[in-house]
């Protein structure tokens, strides 16, 4: 496209978006800079954290899941023959949309939080319970 | 119709050429019809693609010659990819245009209509009559700088040259490139924080240092030929994607197309 000479001149007032590629170096070389100056110890374990984190595919989740639920799934992704990983997403498809369109909630389930990371945890024996007892 | 981008930064050494061939290359790479033209009379855009220096520019731009621009292109042996390729005879035309009215406008004149979608300026380190020639036939301006404080004021020079030539050229300020990016060195890195608190989004991707740049010249080669997998080409790595590097600035590029 051709530049068009209505826009006139390149307007400097407008400039504090940074190009995302631009950040992210910027954003890379501050921590490394900040990872410099930890002591030995919590460097190696900082990088140990990254290089986890690199190996790990963007798409993938790992599930904390209760023992039992855990075995009912295996069970049922060898009588059918499929991965369990692929049965899972299979199973959350539905419930998501759910949860989307508030057809569903979490009311009722959640509980606060010891880790403050999250305000909330899930009470999933309760679901358990409920699930086995509506069927 | 072509758009048209001037390469420029009035510091040497800062990456115009390499920057000009490996975009041109790329474009012409990815199927637009490229003109790269050599301002400077040092003629390093013909050794960068392994070629002899020839007086392409004087026989395009002398009024006494004056050789249509189909006349005058050399085949840069990339497919669509041709080049006006400058040397020693650039200097007299200088000082011939000197004394033409309208010497500005010459560049832009000779280009009109001419046969390409982009049309890359590769400018002289110096602000002479064919860099202001650059900024009036250029829709765009991309401002290569290596990350030390005089390439910095380098773009700050190139900036008010722009500005100065503000009643007759409607070129836009579109990128300002970073070159020989170190990103274990400090000053590089403050050099660069420095350059995006100023010009925030106009600062592309970093190309990192890199010597296969010097070696691609030496055998006459684009990067893209040369060394696909060079780091000034793909940048760095960060967690699954690539930051940096010309690939990416070539994307950016083709945005303003």
């Amino acid at each position: 496209m051709k530049n068009d000479p209505s826009k006139g001149m390149t307007n400097f007032d407008d400039l504090p978006v940074i190009d995302p590629a631009v950040d992210s170096i910027l954003g890379e070389v501050q921590r490394r800079q900040v990872e410099a100056r930890l002591p030995k110890k919590e460097r190696s374990r900082k990088k140990k954290e990254r290089e986890r984190a690199e190996k790990r595919k963007p798409n993938r989740i790992n599930l904390d899941l209760p023992a039992d639920l855990k075995k009912r799934l295996e069970l049922l992704a060898k009588r059918e023959g499929v991965p369990v990983s692929q049965l899972v997403a299979f199973l959350l498809y539905e419930p998501v949309q759910q949860l989307e369109s508030r057809a569903i909630s979490l009311w009722g389930y959640k509980t606060a939080s010891g880790c403050p990371k999250f305000e909330c945890t899930l009470d999933l024996k309760r679901r358990a319970e409920e699930v086995a007892r509506k069927t | 119709m072509h758009t048209t981008i001037a390469i420029l930064n009035q510091k040497g050494g800062v990456g115009k050429t390499t920057t000009a061939v490996t975009l041109a290359s790329g474009l012409a790479r990815s199927g637009s019809r490229v003109l790269l033209i050599d301002l400077d009379t040092q003629g390093n855009v013909a050794d960068s693609l392994g070629l002899p220096h020839r007086d392409d520019l004087r026989r395009l731009l002398s009024p006494d010659l004056h050789f249509p621009l189909d006349q005058v292109v050399t085949a840069s042996g990339l497919d669509h990819l041709d080049l006006i390729c400058s040397d020693k005879s650039t200097t007299a035309l200088k000082q011939t245009l000197a004394g033409v009215t309208l010497r500005e406008y010459i560049l832009a004149d000779v280009l009109a209509g001419a046969a390409y979608d982009v049309v890359l300026l590769d400018c002289a380190p110096s602000a002479d009559l064919l860099h202001f020639a650059a900024l009036v036939a250029a829709d765009y301006l991309l401002i290569p700088t290596r990350l030390d404080k005089l390439a910095v004021n380098g773009v700050r020079d190139a900036l008010q040259t722009l500005v100065a030539l503000k009643r007759i050229s409607r070129c836009q300020v579109e990128g300002i490139l970073p070159t020989f990016y170190e990103r274990v060195t400090v000053e590089s890195h403050e050099q660069l924080i420095h350059l995006v608190q100023t010009f925030g989004r106009l600062v592309l991707p970093p190309v990192p240092q890199d010597t296969q740049c010097r070696v691609a010249t030496r055998y006459g080669k684009t990067l893209w030929e040369y060394a696909p997998n060079a780091k000034s080409l793909t940048g760095y790595e960060h967690g699954n994607q690539r930051v940096g590097g010309y690939r990416q600035v070539l994307e950016r590029v083709k945005e303003w197309l």
